[in-house]
């Protein structure tokens, strides 16, 4: 890996969305999708459901803040969330949804109408160990990381098995509990290689190409990435999800940016502090940047995330947008910070 | 059934741990006892499932936005942890100093003061007690943010003396007061939204913001103050410190711990009319409270090393609290080998038998011992405990019974090498002849070994340790 100079690569932009379970806005978003009509699609893994399942679903809304509405529910039944963990839009507009407790890959219409769902839990081909991350090749096919079984899974968008690469391991090509993925605009495929600290990438046919990144705190190193998404610039942009930051890189793996989030209020946020008055006026005279926390720990980022609301926290997916945005969704402050790629 | 080397290490882990598998004293078949105690206290490796796995899963226990992650959270650690005293010791910290999510309305601040008792639960007590005072949890839970110089709120300085250190009878109505004064300015930082949102369940814009501690100079009463007989010009760390050298903290803390450890003792509100169950080795605590500078990690060495510790008299005379009880089961069973959604049920399990953590009823914490045991909730631990150690499809119930079937024990044995495999535990003489009587028939293979540790797990002695 070589490092070179810091470069502006990203400039944040604004932030979409605010935390509430009905209507406007996102619980615990893991993910989220363009589709070809201009909507995105975000999944809400809400609160583990104990009785209503309330916030498990899918958002609809566009990138000007408009909201669509929402579809899909909590439960065990057919088009049903427990633990959703992926989303991934297809050419025609359908829409993706992967469950890593309930082994199985969900598809909707683009207006929301549960169509089919496919996926058998096992270790073997074509079956699934907790599928937690989705992507959608030119050909319509769908690649999942399945995570415990440590490899990439290749089906057709109707579930039938094409083929499968990596395996556990530290080696090249191999992999430790893969989370998201994405097809960069080489046709390549990028992995977060969660559980060594990396990120891998291969070919369609799943013939390993090169990997970026180690274990730390440092430039160019990672802690539990969680996404990596490719621009045509050549930036490959990775979800540093332990260390609570997104870093870009060149398409040598050499370090170009980090930034650890710098979240401003949404206009749905801004929305509801108008409204409620009391709670709008008392948060105007609160500092929430302070620096001068004293933490047990101050390299543990996780905890100063969870005292500065403007930083990530728990960022776990990246999207580039069609006019060239990259959108990062934060679990656990229930937004998405969005930043123009300047180069 | 073991040695009773084996039999002691088996009660010193489920007193000072969550219990021990038969594979754990294996393990520890070649360390002597005193060596056993001191690897609790100083534990060689503090490792568990750990955050980064916990969290990529549940994501609600990393935002910690509900009342129940916390506990959930806290759960995977306990039956995971390799450094089961640190639990074991942040739980009893938990039970004495009592805080609950209806008034903080915040799992990760809750969450927070968890780990502060766990980075000083073994440490000096002195440290422990500031670090309370300073805890944001704490500080809105007994409303110390309104406890302002000239207009002073008693309700921490009360607490700190009545439940958290001395006892009632030790000090004056004028002691909390002037303890009172030394701790105004004590608050949270941004109070006025922190509270607001508190109070109205506010998660919006953006989920939970995490507090933090602050002094305000400013609103701290840096006055002469008189308190436990010394006067001076003192703030809360002054406080704590007269506090703890006080006998009846020390004896305070020992009973606490005794009660814990040991043996139930009754609430602490009838402590001024109940005699102590065992006063020597109370005298045995308060002395190593005194010689070891207020460590309690030193109190719990004296403990666990003492012969009324070691004594037959005092074992299985403590009820399992219902987190005990559940975490000694899934460490047993196995199941929380990765992450899994059921942790969701494990946790409201724990609640069902009356035992909501960080919910306590109360200030004074949950009133233990043979309170635990009620006909709803003894029912809920009872069918928590055989349906788990009656699943084989659990890898650790799994193990046991192919190793007790494997062995080709005989119908004699069963009961023995079931008891064994469950961590060397112990029936009364009338519990285990019910069992044999019950289990007379039939082969011994897999159903039978499995529905002998389902009938173990259903047993009086089975709830009690």
């Amino acid at each position: 890996m070589t490092l070179t100079r810091p470069t502006q690569v990203i400039r944040y932009e604004r932030t979409l969305g605010m935390t509430v379970m009905i209507g406007k806005g996102f619980y615990a978003p893991n993910d989220m999708s363009f589709a070809p009509n201009g909507r995105i699609y975000v999944l809400n893994r809400s609160i583990e459901a104990r009785a209503s399942g309330q916030g498990m679903r899918v958002t609809v809304c566009d990138a000007n803040d408009e909201y669509y509405g929402f579809f899909g529910a909590f439960g065990t039944g057919r088009g049903e969330f427990m633990w959703p963990s992926a989303i991934a839009v297809g050419l025609d507009g359908k829409v993706f949804v992967a469950d890593e407790h309930l082994q199985k890959i969900m598809i909707f219409s683009s207006e929301g109408d549960f169509i089919d769902e496919w996926g058998t839990a096992g270790s073997g081909p074509g079956e699934l160990d907790t599928p937690s991350g989705i992507a959608i090749d030119g050909e319509g096919n769908l690649l999942v990381s399945d995570t415990y079984n440590h490899r990439i899974q290749v089906f057709t968008s109707e579930g039938e098995f094409v083929r499968t690469f990596g395996k556990e391991g530290v080696g090249e090509g191999e992999l430790n509990m893969p989370w998201r993925l994405s097809i960069g605009p080489d046709s390549n495929i990028y992995v977060a290689d969660w559980g060594n600290d990396r990120v891998s990438i291969f070919t369609q046919d799943g013939e390993f190409v090169d990997s970026f990144g180690d274990s730390g705190t440092g430039e160019g190193q990672f802690t539990k990435p969680a996404d990596v998404v490719a621009d045509g610039n050549g930036n490959i942009y990775v979800c540093d999800w332990g260390n609570e930051r997104v870093q870009v890189l060149d398409s040598n793996g050499g370090f170009r940016q980090l930034t650890l989030g710098e979240s401003t209020v949404s206009p749905w946020a801004q929305n509801f502090l108008d409204v409620n008055v009391e709670e709008g006026d008392a948060r105007s005279r609160a500092n929430l940047e302070m620096d001068d926390i004293e933490f047990p720990d101050p390299n543990d980022r996780h905890i100063v995330s969870a005292h500065i609301e403007k930083y990530f926290w728990a960022p776990m997916a990246l999207a580039i947008s069609p006019d060239n945005r990259l959108y990062v969704t934060e679990s656990n402050r229930h937004r998405i910070q969005i930043f123009e790629i300047l180069e | 059934m073991g040695s009773e080397k084996r039999r002691l290490v088996a009660h010193l882990m489920r007193r000072a741990g969550f219990g021990a598998t038969s594979d754990d004293l294996d393990a520890l078949d070649g360390l002597d006892y005193d060596r056993i105690v001191d690897d609790l206290v100083d534990p060689p490796d503090t490792s568990w499932m750990g955050d980064h796995l916990v969290r990529r899963f549940h994501h609600e226990q990393s935002g910690m936005i509900s009342g129940f992650a916390p506990g959930e959270y806290w759960l995977y650690r306990m039956v995971t942890t390799k450094a089961p005293l640190i639990e074991k010791a942040t739980l009893f910290w938990h039970g004495i100093f009592a805080t609950g999510y209806p008034k903080v309305v915040h799992g990760k601040v809750l969450s927070n003061q968890i780990d502060m008792f766990r980075r000083n639960g073994l440490g000096r007590l002195d440290d422990l007690l500031v670090e309370l005072s300073k805890d944001p949890a704490m500080i809105v839970w007994l409303d110390n943010e309104y406890n302002h110089s000239g207009a002073i709120n008693e309700n921490y300085g009360r607490e700190l003396l009545e439940l958290f250190s001395m006892g009632v009878g030790n000090y004056s109505e004028d002691d909390i007061k002037e303890a009172a004064r030394a701790f105004t300015g004590w608050t949270i930082g941004n109070t006025e939204y922190m509270v607001l949102r508190s109070d109205r369940d506010s998660d919006w814009p953006y989920g939970r913001i995490a507090w933090h501690f602050e002094f305000k100079e400013e609103d701290h009463d840096n006055g002469e103050k008189t308190f436990l007989g010394e006067t001076g010009n003192f703030n809360g760390n002054d406080i704590v410190e007269i506090v703890c050298r006080q006998e009846a903290t020390a004896r305070f803390i020992s009973r606490h711990m005794y009660s814990f450890f040991v043996a139930d003792e009754p609430p602490v509100a009838q402590w001024p009319h109940v005699k102590l169950r065992d006063p020597a080795a109370i005298q045995e605590l308060v002395d190593a409270y005194l010689a070891g500078n207020h460590s309690i990690k030193e109190m719990l060495r004296t403990l666990f090393k003492s012969d009324f510790f070691k004594s037959s008299q005092v074992r299985y005379k403590r009820v399992k609290s219902p987190a005990e009880l559940t975490a000694g089961v899934l460490r047993l069973s196995g199941h929380l080998d990765r992450p899994r959604r059921d942790m969701v049920v494990h946790g409201m399990r724990v609640q069902y038998m009356g035992q909501w953590l960080q919910n306590p009823p109360s200030v004074e914490g949950w009133h233990q011992g043979e309170e635990w045991v009620e006909t709803g909730n003894l029912v809920e631990r009872v069918n928590f405990a055989s349906e788990q150690l009656g699943d084989t499809n659990m890898p650790g119930v799994a193990s046991m019974v192919s190793r007790i079937v494997d062995q080709s024990v005989s119908k004699d044995e069963l009961l023995e090498r079931c008891l064994e495999e469950l961590g060397e535990i112990e029936l009364a003489e009338d519990t285990s002849d019910s069992l044999k009587e019950a289990l007379s028939g039939g082969p011994v293979d897999r159903d039978k070994a499995t529905e002998v540790l389902r009938l173990i797990a259903a047993t009086r002695d089975f709830q009690r340790c």
